[in-house]
């Protein structure tokens, strides 16, 4: 429940808001469902991993060009071993770690919140 | 504590949101970048990206009509000037913002803003050249000047419309990487575009490089090795071509040059570049098969993504023309209208000249001029750097221009009192306005209209070619030249001495034209503009002659010609200075008995001097002719000490005609004196030694020469992924078409005149969005490197209907 609150909410929020728009509402989301810290991060960050790769094969399958492959370039000509991972792999790879890290955060700030002002 | 243990998540989650929201180091904003929602995954295509589309805009009077064809063209239809200008500037800032505004930032000197303090020294050498400061002056002038003030007002209107409406979202993805935003555009923005071009074209100088030759061997030598015309050539202006004027009168001073310098003088000035060049040309009626004329131009420049073009039609009431802008500036720059075809290629004369000056303290408040000491002027300059650090210099001007070089040591004119070098450059003239002649242009209807529109034009100096569909085709090296005693400013000048200032300005009804010759064509490919008859002195080095040989003698021979005969031409690659060396080289190749090199001995006696793309002759004999030069010259002119090597026409005489000469010689080798033999020879094997390094043993794959030449279009700020590489084409340097390893040409255009309606061929290495996730942001480009041309779409009205035409953006009043 919590999981589809965050990436239904969150889904609307980010489609008008700001890219960090995902964190308020997991923040508050997670402050109002979520049980315990850890529940938090881990739900919090699924759905928002969730949303981001979501998105971003949506938008990477009806692409005319394949941009992933132009951006992840960018950041393997200059290393070596970077270059062996698959592009789309890399890419994908960066909006998992952030989206995690955001998300997951965000959610476990949320519990971490709500119980020192109870 | 408690704060702690409930706020710590809270705290790394803000620290992360504002670290992955800005740029870091070279690292761009990383959380806005890649989130699917605003980052760079927003800036991908598809079908319903390009639909029609009505907007309501402040700033148009009437409804405009923009039409976009199937390569993304647009054809702009409004009912007044001011209502087209707009719209251009709507429509090109659309799919090319990013661009027009790093161009500006180039010019000015301020990428340091957007990329950091990796771009500083190169800033500084922008700065210093003045460009900002001239092209401010000039805008300041123009506001005076009716017709140009309203198409920049216009313009600039149409580029902020669209900047005032741009969300991140929709941010090209440079700018979402790089971690900034557009700002309001002006028609200064304008002028530096412009500027950048002066800089391109006319941005180059081997003053100082010549000058350590006169001080290291003398001026005989000079003016035996550095002639002021060469050899073998064929000028733009038909030899014969009577001068129909009374020429003013020069002055030559007995003193020529700055005094001799104790050091080589290092200046980062770049050369002429040699790849900086372009063909048009343009058959009469008599050799064409419809009997009216055919028109053609490839200019050759960098190949960048996005192109440096942009193909559009304007049309409304007083105009109605196709072919490209440059992004960022109002109006078409080579392209036709139902009457006439123009295009042009770059003069290349000397106007960046060199003046050693004497400052009277290490402060330079004043500088010896006439046997006074005349006050400077000084400017502060501040680089703001990405950081937001300052960094200030300050720069000096004299009345020459400004000092772009200042020697850190004691000079030689004085212990206290330091030297500098003043630069006159023509790119720092302010008078006229450049857009004029294109404006006129557009709208010509015939050769006086062709001739009135040269007159507003400045710099950098153009050969105008044109073509009418009433028979008439000219061509006219044309801009703002500087009259000049013969040599003036081949040296280092000396800033002191009133008779080393410009003598003024060569009238512009003398500069050289021509207008249906004789021959029957008109061409030209950077060479000289004239022969030695001509009475004033325009710069002793064009570009080599070689592909204006080749197209004259193609254009010659041409009878019947159509479109085709005119794009096969532009993707000539017979190499005609391999015809004039090779009959001289390969005896001296079939001496040797050394077995490593018989494999590519044979090839070059069998190659059939085409630089055809699998041509392996073509890579040995380019890389060969390349180590040649240098086994020859390197020993006694090094480029690294700025020395200057003699020109391709000089060393290939001296080759064949002077084959004892002492250059052959080795100086290097103290106990050995070389011969042309041992020279040619040891160039070629050094030659073979490094293809096979670099390719492997010789094959057909892979010394093929495309695979070798690599032709690579990079992206304009960089950014890997986003340029293409390993183009396979022929051509190269000084062949016909043009593709080198950077360089080529940039737009391709043939026009067919016609009594009733023109019909245009065209296309350029890019394509018309300058979005990297758009298919049209390099759609163009195989078919450039296969050497095909576009059916071009020229509208008659708005109303014309065209299987080609796929959707309409309408822009309307806002009320």
């Amino acid at each position: 429940m919590l999981y589809l609150l965050i990436l239904v909410i969150g889904g609307i929020a980010s489609y008008f808001g700001p890219w960090w728009i995902i964190a308020p509402v997991a923040l508050s989301l997670c402050w109002w469902k979520a049980k315990t810290p850890k529940e938090g991060y881990l739900i919090s960050a699924a759905a928002t991993v969730s949303l981001w790769i979501g998105y971003a094969t949506f938008l990477n399958a009806t692409a005319d060009v394949n941009l992933i492959d132009k951006i992840a370039e960018m950041f393997t000509g200059g290393a070596g071993f970077l270059s062996k991972i698959p592009k789309i792999g890399l890419v994908f790879g960066i909006i998992t770690i952030i989206a995690t890290a955001i998300g997951g955060f965000a959610g476990m700030s949320g519990v971490q919140m709500r119980r020192y002002f109870k | 504590m408690r704060f702690i243990k409930h706020f710590w998540s809270y705290l790394v989650m803000v620290g992360l949101i504002f670290l992955l929201h800005k740029p870091m180091g070279i690292l761009p904003p990383l959380g806005r970048l890649f989130s699917p929602f605003e980052g760079f995954l927003q800036n991908t295509t598809n079908k319903s990206t390009l639909s029609d589309q009505t907007l309501d805009l402040n700033g148009v009077k009437e409804e405009v009509k923009v039409i976009y064809d199937n390569n993304q063209v647009p054809h702009i239809f409004a009912n007044n000037e001011d209502d087209l200008y707009f719209a251009q500037g709507y429509v090109m800032a659309k799919d090319r913002i990013w661009q027009m505004e790093f161009y500006t930032m180039v010019a000015a000197g301020r990428l340091t803003e957007i990329v950091g303090e990796r771009a500083l020294e190169y800033d500084r050498y922008n700065r210093r050249l003045g460009m900002a400061r001239a092209a401010a002056k000039i805008a300041e002038n123009l506001k005076s000047d009716p017709i140009s003030s309203k198409i920049l007002e216009a313009y600039t209107n149409g580029v902020n419309s669209y900047i005032a409406q741009i969300d991140y979202k929709n941010l090209p993805v440079e700018y979402k990487i790089l971690g900034y935003s557009p700002t309001q555009w002006t028609p200064y923005k304008t002028i530096l575009m412009l500027m950048n071009m002066r800089n391109t074209l006319n941005g180059g100088s081997d003053d100082f490089r010549i000058s350590n030759v006169v001080d290291e061997y003398g001026l005989d030598t000079v003016k035996d090795l550095f002639p002021n015309y060469p050899a073998e050539e064929s000028p733009i202006i038909p030899v014969g071509t009577p001068w129909n004027f009374k020429p003013l009168p020069v002055t030559t001073p007995s003193k020529v040059m700055a005094g001799k310098n104790d050091d080589k003088v290092i200046v980062k000035i770049p050369s002429p570049a040699p790849e900086i060049g372009s063909n048009n040309w343009a058959v009469g009626g008599a050799k064409s098969a419809t009997g009216l004329p055919i028109l053609s131009n490839d200019p050759h420049l960098g190949l960048t993504l996005p192109s440096i073009w942009y193909q559009m039609q304007l049309s409304c009431p007083t105009v109605n023309v196709y072919g490209v802008a440059l992004p960022g500036c109002p109006g078409i720059v080579i392209g036709y209208n139902k009457d006439i075809a123009w295009g042009v290629t770059n003069v290349g004369s000397d106007v960046m000249d060199f003046y050693k000056i004497r400052f009277n303290n290490a402060e330079k408040t004043h500088y010896m001029y006439n046997n006074k000491w005349t006050p400077t002027t000084k400017y502060t300059e501040e680089f703001r750097l990405k950081s937001g650090k300052i960094v200030k210099d300050t720069l000096i001007y004299t009345h020459h221009g400004p000092v772009v070089y200042n020697e850190s040591k004691e000079s030689n004119f004085n212990k206290n009192a330091p030297a500098g070098h003043a630069m006159r450059w023509i790119a720092l003239e302010t008078s006229g306005s450049d857009l004029m002649i294109f404006y006129y242009l557009n709208r010509a209807k015939n050769y006086d209209d062709y001739r009135k529109a040269l007159t507003f034009y400045t710099a950098p100096a153009q050969n105008f070619i044109f073509a009418s569909n009433q028979n008439d085709i000219a061509i006219t090296p044309n801009g703002k030249l500087p009259l000049k005693w013969k040599e003036q400013g081949k040296y280092i000048l000396d800033g002191s001495m009133p008779e080393h200032d410009w003598q003024g300005w060569i009238p512009a009804e003398q500069n050289p034209t021509v207008k249906n010759p004789p021959r029957g064509f008109v061409s030209s490919a950077n060479q000289f503009s004239t022969d030695p008859t001509y009475p004033y002195y325009l710069g002793w080095k064009f570009a080599a002659p070689n592909r204006a040989v080749r197209i004259n003698e193609r254009l010659a021979a041409m009878k019947n010609a159509n479109a085709d005969s005119l794009r096969s031409i532009l993707n000539d690659n017979y190499n005609v200075a391999a015809r004039r060396i090779l009959p001289t080289l390969l005896p001296i190749l079939e001496t040797s008995k050394d077995a490593s090199i018989a494999p590519a001995k044979e090839i070059m006696k069998k190659w059939d001097l085409m630089n055809n793309p699998d041509a392996v002759g073509a890579t040995i004999y380019e890389r060969w002719v390349k180590e040649l030069e240098n086994w020859i010259w390197e020993d006694e002119f090094p480029v690294d000490q700025f020395m200057l090597h003699p020109t391709e026409d000089r060393t290939f005489e001296m080759i064949k005609k002077q084959s004892n000469a002492k250059w052959f010689d080795n100086k290097n080798t103290k106990d050995k004196v070389e011969t042309i033999n041992d020279i040619v020879l040891g160039s070629f094997k050094a030659t073979i030694d490094s293809l096979t390094l670099h390719n492997g043993p010789m094959t057909p794959e892979t010394w093929a020469w495309a695979k070798v030449k690599n032709t690579s279009i990079a992206h304009l700020g960089k950014i890997p992924g986003f340029s293409r590489t390993g183009i396979i084409n022929g051509g190269g340097r000084g062949i016909v078409n043009a593709t080198s390893e950077t360089h080529g040409p940039s737009w391709r255009m043939v026009i067919e005149l016609d009594k009733e309606w023109p019909r245009g061929y065209g296309l350029y290495p890019g394509g018309q969005s300058g979005n990297v996730g758009s298919k049209y942001y390099d759609n163009m480009v195989d078919k450039w490197a296969a050497g095909k041309l576009d059916t071009l779409v020229f509208m008659k009205n708005k109303d014309e209907k065209s299987a080609k035409l796929t959707r309409t953006m309408t822009i309307k009043p806002k009320k």
